[in-house]
């Protein structure tokens, strides 16, 4: 255990007891900033699975006119008339700052609309719905990559946080207090022992002298 | 800044989203996937989007950017076969933050 290691002076009290003011107040704002990141995690988590849900469905809708126009459609056709989007997204990328984690925040700059670049002729209509579903989800798409990633980050600094305080609470403050304490008891010794040499080298020199 | 999407997946079906302006990367084995993310990366790629197949067997190159803020790796059902890898990291992430699942 430390508390064999600490020398018990009045000067290691100072500091220890220093030590452990220090540690409950980092304690206290680790707390603090982990009950926050959590409630903002909350809020985002909660988003994040909305936007997954519908997006999932949605593109599974996407996937299956495809599908539909694939089989009623010449291949070379239909990638001749993917081949110029529809819609070109322009995406502004910069970061924020969440309880000092930096996580990115995606801003869509173009919002031009839906031009349909193919000729409607040689294509089955099922191709205009999927990019048309398609084009509908790109916000959204957008969206959940910087929510998703944000919450990611998010989980991984609540844990380090959590670790963090339960170190501090669990074995820190536990540790100082006990040094605390052996230290208190080893001085308050050393001063009973002091005090009775005393009132025995008093006796010594008092029976020496005849008193 | 402008900065471009990409989506990765294994068959021509990804092709669809080439109509929104989305660059399409098809690769034939998965091991090819770290490579064509670096490259991507490289060329200012912010978002990509992977099918689930391929980000349950990439691991290793998620741990890469994981702390970075750019690229975001995302799995989403591009190909049709949905196996529910989003949705599961949701709780994975739920549970790491909390402690539990409240979503299960």
């Amino acid at each position: 255990m430390a508390t064999r290691l600490v020398s018990p002076t009045r000067m290691e009290l100072t500091r220890l007891k220093k030590e452990l003011a220090t540690a409950k107040r980092g304690h206290k704002l680790l707390k603090d900033k982990q009950d926050e990141m959590v409630r903002q995690f909350m809020d985002l988590i909660r988003r994040n699975r909305e936007l997954r849900t519908e997006i999932e469905s949605s593109l599974l809708d996407v996937n299956a006119s495809f599908e539909y126009a694939k089989l009623k459609s010449n291949n070379l056709v239909l990638q001749e008339a993917i081949m110029v989007p529809s819609k070109d997204i322009v995406i502004e990328c910069d970061s924020k700052s969440i309880m000092n984690i930096v996580v990115p925040k995606l801003n869509i700059v173009d919002s031009k609309e839906t031009n349909i670049t193919y000729s409607f002729a040689h294509t089955p209509s099922e191709l205009d719905d999927a990019i048309l579903e398609l084009t509908s989800l790109t916000n959204k798409l957008v969206e959940l990559a910087q929510i998703e990633k944000s919450c990611d980050m998010l989980a991984v600094e609540i844990e380090k946080t959590r670790r963090r305080v339960n170190a501090i609470e669990f074995v820190l403050i536990p540790d100082l207090e006990e040094n605390i304490h052996f230290i208190t008891l080893k001085l308050e010794d050393n001063e009973r022992s002091n005090i009775i040499r005393l009132m025995k080298s008093k006796e010594i020199i008092a029976a020496k002298n005849g008193y | 800044m402008s900065v471009s999407i990409a989506a990765i997946g294994m068959d021509d079906s990804l092709k669809i989203y080439a109509s929104v302006g989305i660059k399409v990367v098809i690769v034939n084995d998965v091991s090819e996937v770290d490579k064509k993310i670096f490259s991507l990366s490289k060329d200012g790629c912010k978002i990509i989007y992977v099918t689930d197949h391929i980000y349950k067997n990439i691991s290793e190159v998620l741990e890469k950017y994981a702390y970075k803020a750019y690229p975001i790796i995302l799995p989403l059902p591009l190909d049709n076969k949905n196996e529910g890898i989003g949705m599961k990291k949701i709780e994975a992430n739920v549970e790491k933050a909390i402690g539990i699942n409240i979503f299960g």
